[in-house]
């Protein structure tokens, strides 16, 4: 039985010495400094960013005059930001705003249990999605290859790290999410590599039952800002032009269908930059997501706009 | 709880601990740990289903000792008659009440009649086809005597819920299993290390092979009409060696389990990818079931001429079928198994009684046309298994019938293409062993064989498909 023992023991003891590490090197990222973020400025967040990771790479929380936190990630969808809402809002007791990125497209989304990202609200944010999984308390178990790669990619070359700030902005990109600064923000070579057109068509699929329940899930967080006195401002951060040119008639029509709920409603409003810095290729990673350099206008350009706003309004919940 | 879970790596080495250190020499002890090991293993599903094995265990408990009580032959035919009607009763109303009700409706509808009974909501137990079936074993060996009925309570419990095999198999005999749960066990270093071998292995086929495969065989089944007939072909090949790698995993993990608790479970595959005919391979193919019938169904039918043989074997894939699932495509599908074995018994059969191209590297040219034949045949057959309900079943027949068979098709990822190589490469090697891992009378150095442990666990981790149920769980 020792002998046994021994040798499990000593079989499972370089995985150990292997993974343990690079599971603690790999905790240490955005999700984790928007958790931290969040918990340590929870008493003075005026401003909740949510949505997908065009929020998230457009808007710089430190950069906002109003105490600013974004829980906006990747691939996400709706339902995953109203579990963020749902679980976060109630925990911020100055909240104001909920800036909620209604991009392109975004509706027709729903993240179903297979959601690659499930861990990841798991283990940074507590919160359990689907059936509880012991594998998705872990990066390493829960999406092996894609950590491992990127652990690899991340030792093989300094530029393969993204540089974050303490609010979880990523204000320096890694070499592999910068596709227009690998062609050097030349449309021509982007053109003719045909990377340009990939995911063209994503903003434009229709899926009317994920759309339903959506409306559904921003209609009742909307009605929950109202109790709570917190103003929604839907906004659409900036598109490289040749997304905005792809969008079609339809998909434009359904988002616009849903804001007209909200016509002449003053606790709702919608803020469309899409087309802002849409021809200045130098400001975006790609297609869809701005460059840190293009976030640095952006935040500016909606900072001005909220500090516009009533000043009663900011103030009105200060005890 | 899936064995390939990461809570099944948590819990079985809990298990393991209790079991041979805080437990050791106290047998009662052992098997109530293992019980209760089994139960939450079990309601780890949904904590309903542990009254039906409970139910089940109980009834068949006390039948057993009833038995041993019983004399006279009409007191023994109402104590079988009770666990029948029990434990059938349960597997009937769980998993064929709806089907039975449909065929009923569709056969009325068939002359006219109209009738709209309300379906049930029936979840489907985990395992209930395969413990029913062990659990029988146990009753009918005491009523014909093979077997005293225990009064060990633990250990009867213990023997009809072990969770290694609890939900796929392999289907054990209660004169094969009960013993052992009676009997002192000691740790045997080299079995439970060729256990967890056998364990590493199985994961390989299932996470690995099957996998990755699940994905590729379900988009374009889901979307046959879409694909030439080149690509549903393949899709069928692929889905055998998924539904190999997916079953034969499951039963190479349970049984490497039983070996770390002092278990031998029986063999429940036996290289049947490299079956010469229909017949060897249904002695390969989970061999567990197919011996259950056989010793509890066939061998009381009796008769050895031509036409009698042929009867049981047609009775044997027909239950076979209809265990699998309550859908006509699994009667099809056992009734054109019980047609190609029947050739074999009127125009005769070569009786394979050595392994094939035994102590030789690759099999000749005649064996290796024999495998392939006999592979084809039951990919052809697996597809009334693969595709419900039976008109999408002839629907993707036909579509198989077209000229675009000669068409490139359309292939599954490379990961998966490269587990079924190693799989087939390291099965051939492995023949003649007990599992693809049996390094028995094989001196590697230890640094080959660790770095080829290493290496099947990185490619377990690494190309690993997304996870999936086992696919003998919805039986």
């Amino acid at each position: 039985m020792k002998k046994f023992i021994l040798h499990i023991t000593c079989f499972i003891l370089p995985l150990a010495v292997v993974f343990i590490p690079m599971e603690l090197y790999l905790r240490d990222n955005s999700y984790q400094a928007k958790s931290d973020y969040l918990t340590a400025h929870k008493e003075e967040i005026e401003t909740l960013v949510l949505g997908p990771s065009y929020a998230w790479r457009a808007i710089n929380p430190l950069a906002m005059d109003m105490p600013t936190a974004s829980l906006a990630h990747e691939a996400s969808a709706i339902n995953t930001n109203m579990m963020l809402f749902r679980k976060f809002s109630s925990q911020l007791p100055r909240l104001k705003y909920v800036l909620f990125d209604l991009s392109l497209g975004y509706m027709e989304n729903d993240n179903d249990q297979r959601w690659e990202s499930n861990h990841l609200f798991n283990i940074y944010y507590d919160i359990q999605n689907y059936r509880a999984d012991v594998k998705n308390s872990f990066l390493l178990t829960a999406n092996f290859k894609f950590y491992f790669k990127l652990f690899c990619g991340t030792m093989k070359d300094d530029k393969n790290v993204a540089l974050f700030n303490e609010s979880g902005f990523v204000y320096d990109v890694a070499d592999y999410n910068n596709l227009f600064g690998t062609y050097e923000y030349d449309t021509a070579r982007l053109r003719a590599s045909g990377e340009l057109f990939k995911r063209l068509t994503y903003q434009n699929s229709i899926h009317d039952e994920s759309y339903v329940k959506n409306e559904k899930l921003l209609k009742e967080m909307v009605n929950e800002c109202k109790r709570r006195d917190i103003k929604v401002i839907f906004i659409a951060p900036p598109k490289f032009c040749l997304n905005n040119k792809a969008a079609t008639a339809e998909i434009i029509e359904r988002r616009d269908r849903f804001l007209r709920n909200f016509e002449g409603d003053e606790e709702v409003e919608f803020w469309n930059y899409e087309h802002l810095l849409e021809d200045n290729a130098q400001f975006f990673l790609d297609n869809t997501h701005l460059n840190p350099k293009g976030a640095e206008i952006f935040t500016e350009v909606l900072n001005k706009r909220l500090s516009g706003l009533p000043l009663e309004r900011r103030q009105a919940q200060i005890p | 709880m899936l064995t390939t879970s990461l809570e099944f790596a948590i819990f079985l080495p809990i298990v393991f601990l209790l079991y041979w250190f805080v437990l050791k020499n106290k047998l009662r002890l052992q098997n109530a740990l293992i019980l209760v090991a089994s139960y939450v293993f079990y309601g780890w599903w949904d904590w309903r289903f542990l009254i039906l094995i409970a139910i089940s265990s109980l009834v068949d408990f006390l039948v057993g000792i009833g038995l041993n009580h019983a004399a006279e032959k009409s007191k023994r035919n109402i104590l079988l008659g009770i666990s029948l009607t029990v434990n059938l009763g349960m597997l009937g109303f769980f998993k064929y009440y709806n089907f039975f009700l449909e065929s009923f409706v569709d056969a009325f509808t068939l002359f006219g009649y109209q009738m709209a009974p309300g379906r049930l909501d029936i979840i489907l137990p985990v395992g209930i086809s395969f413990y029913t079936l062990q659990t029988l074993s146990y009753t009918i060996d005491v009523y014909d005597r093979k077997l005293t009925g225990t009064k060990d309570f633990f250990a009867f419990f213990a023997y009809v819920s072990f969770f290694p095999q609890l939900v796929a198999g392999p289907i054990e005999r209660a004169t094969h299993l009960l013993p052992q749960f009676q009997q002192k066990r000691h740790f045997d270093v080299d079995s439970a290390s060729d256990g967890m071998r056998q364990i590493l292995w199985g994961l390989f086929k299932k996470i690995v092979v099957a996998d990755n495969l699940a994905v590729y065989t379900y988009t374009i089944s889901m979307n046959y009409q879409d694909h030439s007939a080149s690509t549903l072909l393949m899709c069928l090949i692929m889905f055998s060696f998924q539904f190999y790698g997916d079953f034969s995993g499951y039963s190479d993990i349970a049984i490497g389990t039983g070996r770390l608790f002092g278990f031998r479970l029986m063999k429940n595959f036996d290289y049947p990818i490299f079956a010469r005919s229909i017949p060897e391979l249904w002695q390969k193919w989970h061999i567990s079931l197919f011996s259950w019938f056989r010793d509890y169904i066939i061998k009381r039918l009796k008769g050895f001429r031509k036409w009698q043989v042929a009867r049981n074997i047609l009775i044997i894939f027909l239950v076979t079928g209809f265990w699998h699932g309550a859908a006509w495509t699994y009667i099809l599908w056992g009734l054109l198994h019980a047609l190609l074995f029947m050739q074999f018994i009127f125009w005769g059969r070569k009786k394979f009684k050595t392994p094939v191209a035994a102590g030789k590297v690759l099999p000749s040219w005649v064996e290796l046309g024999q495998m392939v034949k006999t592979f084809m045949s039951f990919t052809l057959l697996a597809l009334f298994f693969f595709i419900q309900p039976l008109s999408r079943c002839l629907g993707y027949l036909v579509a198989l019938v077209d000229t675009s068979i000669v068409k490139v098709p359309l292939l599954p990822e490379n990961r998966a293409l490269a587990g079924i190589v190693l799989l087939l490469v390291v099965e051939w090697m492995q023949r003649e062993k007990e599992h693809g891992l049996d390094l028995s009378g094989r001196s590697l150095p230890k640094a080959v064989r660790w770095s080829v442990y290493y290496g099947l666990l990185f490619a377990v981790f690494y190309y690993g498909g997304q996870p999936q149920d086992f696919l003998y769980f919805q039986f």
